[in-house]
């Protein structure tokens, strides 16, 4: 009996010693977490919390104990640097910020508190795999990868081109450790990449996966010199946006007939970062078109304008989910000094006209005149052209019109004269339609004088329109780039 | 006063959770004149066995194929079902077996199976398509927590893992949405799955009463106290209700 009533006694004293040691180590990681990482991630980090519904992915459910950003061989938990490192960095594309605010300390003290949430996990200490040098790229070693690239089979996943179009991607039961369905990633848009761009960060994406998602580590599948070779070949894939504020339309011959013509792959180009509609309901929080290409062609006649975006998996209507669509809108007075920037479908004193392209009716454009969001006729009479095709996860819609229309109240495009337009963009599987889309700022195109002008003046409010407009959507912006 | 109280409750709940955390510890301890554990696992009324729709690889995996969720046999005894018993804490050790979890056919084979901590799982690709064995912890319905997810890009790829997670696990192909298998991982010799007839034996039981649990991929789950006594068989049917 005694020896019952010591053991007790000595549990009880070792365990408050415990809780109060723990208590005293953890509370300051505690009060950080409750404040500035709880609104996502949850009290109890269980990322029960109001922003679940305007994120994809949602913020991270850390009692669930699957961790997706790790140094470590799949079955291993992160360590603390790689836990660290997303706190530090952030994650691209996602609405998980980097965190600058912190010393390292409380950096520490929070990591610590995180792992509370699933301390099972962290029982044993997750060992980094080795990231050696990476091999110079070259052609020889490109072409190496891109053979392994169909060889290891991750072409029926992120499809040929990368795009994450691959037929594999789109099944029923595609989904994470956290039941929401998932895509494989977009080789081509590097600042979609949420564990890294770089050669080294691909290679270790490859070895180890993305931990709870479809992702496989291939550690033990491929020699080490094949990752690397795949890590290469999947770098060069990579594109860099062109961005910048205006965008040159030289003068050709005839415009292509085609989407796919060679003819338009040497025609200079601009990217427009995309972000969410948020300016009126429905809102758009959690858009997957995160950039749209735009290039251009003009005659002596006609002009046209082509509208490209990655897509992985494209819907025209027929299969439940709304039907891929863009516009691009321009102002129905184009005047470079616009009083004022013209916003998301404009208003009753600056209207916009849109030229809507539906992916359900892919051989027809509609032009409209937009009033406001909720006030939106069609023309009576159409004057622009449309020319469109979907291929490997990228789709092309080529618009092309007249110069000048002689319709009453159409713009004219003329050499030399700055012209605003904006894009956007609804990805139907995503659930987009209506004003539920992808929107970029304001930019302007320009028909390049046949004798190129020497220098290009930007009248002083064609800059102050792109501030402006730009600032609006900055929002969402900000963390696409 | 309010205060402590307050505390002492929370040691107790700590407490409390620490041996929760304990329960996958075992202790390997000789079992002279054991008890065993022996029945016949039925069901009053299973619905047909489901087809499964393949729409993947479909020149290599066919386009349909028999789930063999229901594998019912005379009498209505119910193949595949895990019989574990949940809460023992002591017993001779786990047999030193690995389990091979084989892609096989555009299905996992066998399509239940037993892991032991400490041994390894032996994953392999005998299909000259690709396949990932994505294996991960059951933790609500269509929640799991991965516990490993390798790839088998070709035919013959073996990968050998230590079993460290104990528990109920699902083994998946992100690549075939309907390929699909179990595993209950144990640090105990203490369980088994049910044969064509339904039936399944436990032996070497240290004499003492103990939950059992029973779970089937459609029926779902079941947990039944038993008394195993030295040296004697303890009968436990168990019946899954009509589904
Ligand atoms: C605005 C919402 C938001 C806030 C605030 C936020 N996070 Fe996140 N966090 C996310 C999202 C969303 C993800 C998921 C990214 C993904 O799945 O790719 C994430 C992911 C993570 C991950 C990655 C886990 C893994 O799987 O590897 C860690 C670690 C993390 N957050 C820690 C923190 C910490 C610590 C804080 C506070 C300092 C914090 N987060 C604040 C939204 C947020
Ligand atoms: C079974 C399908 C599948 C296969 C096969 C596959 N992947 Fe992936 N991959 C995915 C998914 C899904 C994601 C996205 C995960 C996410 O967004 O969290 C992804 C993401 C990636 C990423 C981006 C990670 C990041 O930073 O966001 C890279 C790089 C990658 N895969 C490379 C490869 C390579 C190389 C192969 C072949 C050796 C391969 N994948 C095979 C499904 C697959």
């Amino acid at each position: 009996m005694k020896k019952i009533l010591l053991t007790i006694l000595l549990t009880v004293v070792l365990c408050s010693a415990w809780y109060l040691s723990a208590s005293a180590e953890d509370s300051q990681g505690k009060k950080l977490y409750n404040g500035w990482c709880a609104q996502c991630h949850g009290y109890d980090g269980d990322a029960k919390s109001y922003t679940d519904k305007f994120s994809v992915p949602k913020p991270r459910d850390f009692t669930m104990g699957t961790y997706k950003f790790r140094s470590t061989p799949s079955g291993d938990p992160p360590t603390d640097a790689d836990i660290t490192k997303i706190v530090r960095n952030g994650n691209p594309g996602t609405s998980m910020p980097p965190w600058t605010r912190f010393t390292d300390d409380e950096v520490k003290a929070i990591v610590a508190h995180v792992k509370t949430f699933a301390p099972d996990i962290f029982k044993d200490a997750g060992k980094p795999i080795t990231i050696g040098t990476p091999p110079k790229a070259s052609a020889a070693l490109i072409a190496k990868g891109k053979e392994l690239f169909n060889k290891a089979k991750c072409v029926e996943c992120h499809g040929k081109a990368g795009r994450g179009n691959g037929e594999k991607g789109w099944q029923e039961n595609f989904k994470n450790d956290w039941g929401d369905p998932i895509t494989p990633a977009n080789y081509t848009h590097p600042w979609e990449l949420r564990n890294g761009s770089t050669v080294e960060d691909i290679y270790r994406t490859i070895s180890v996966g993305l931990g709870g998602t479809p992702m496989t580590s291939y550690m033990d599948s491929l020699k080490d010199e094949d990752r690397w070779a795949l890590a290469v070949f999947i770098k060069s894939l990579q594109e860099q946006r062109k961005l910048g504020v205006a965008i040159k339309i030289k003068k050709t011959v005839a415009i292509p007939a085609k989407v796919d013509d060679p003819a338009w792959d040497s025609v200079e180009y601009m990217d427009l970062p995309m972000g969410g509609q948020l300016m009126f309901e429905p809102r758009d929080f959690t858009p997957l078109i995160t950039n749209v290409r735009v290039r251009g062609l003009y005659s002596d006649k006609e002009f046209a304008i082509m509208v490209e975006w990655s897509d992985k998996k494209p819907n025209n209507g027929a299969d439940g989910k709304p039907a891929d669509t863009v516009w691009i809108q321009f102002p129905q007075k184009v005047t470079e000094e616009a009083e004022k920037p013209y916003f998301f479908m404009g208003d009753k004193k600056h209207p916009v006209y849109l030229w809507n392209w539906k992916a359900s009716d892919a051989g027809k454009v509609t032009e409209q005149l937009a009033k406001g969001y909720d006030n939106v006729a069609d023309l009576p009479k159409q004057d622009v052209t449309v020319i469109a095709g979907y291929n490997d996860g990228l789709y092309r819609v080529v618009y092309k019109r007249a110069l000048k229309t002689g319709t009453k109240d159409d713009f004219e495009v003329l050499p030399g004269k700055f012209v605003p337009f904006s894009i956007v963009a609804f990805d139907g599987q995503n659930g987009e339609s209506g004003i539920k889309g992808a929107v970029s700022s304001w930019y302007y195109l320009m028909l390049e004088p046949a004798t190129p002008l020497r220098v290009y003046v930007f009248p002083p409010l064609v800059a102050l329109c792109v501030f402006v407009g730009g600032l609006s959507l900055s929002r969402s912006l900000r963390s696409k780039k | 006063m309010k205060k402590l109280v307050a505390l002492m409750c929370m040691v107790m709940f700590l407490c409390v959770s620490a041996a929760a955390f304990a329960a996958d510890k075992y202790e390997v301890v000789d079992v002279k004149d054991g008890g065993s554990i022996k029945g016949i696992v039925k069901t009053s009324g299973a619905p047909a066995d489901p087809v499964l729709d393949i729409n993947k690889d479909t020149e290599y995996c066919g386009k349909s194929h028999p789930a063999g969720m229901y594998v019912i046999g005379a009498g209505g005894g119910v193949k595949n079902v895990i019989v574990a018993v949940e809460d023992i804490t002591k017993g001779k050790a786990a047999p030193k077996t690995d389990t091979v979890i084989d892609n096989h056919k555009c299905a996992f084979e066998p399509l239940v199976s037993i892991a032991y901590m400490g041994q390894k799982y032996i994953m392999k690709n005998s299909d000259p398509i690709f396949h990932n064995t994505s294996i991960g912890l059951i933790l609500a319905p269509g929640k799991k927590r991965t516990v490993y997810n390798l790839a088998l890009p070709n035919k013959d790829q073996t990968i050998e893992k230590p079993v460290k997670v104990a528990g109920l696990e699902s083994v998946s192909c992100d690549a075939h949405s309907w390929m699909r298998a179990f595993v209950y991982a144990t640090p105990n010799p203490y369980a088994a799955i049910t044969d064509d007839k339904g039936a399944f034996e436990i032996k070497d039981i240290p004499a003492g009463k103990y939950k059992v649990k029973f779970w089937h991929e459609g029926f779902g789950e079941a947990v039944v106290d038993v008394e195993v006594k030295a040296g004697a068989a303890a009968t436990l049917d168990h019946t899954f209700a009509k589904k």
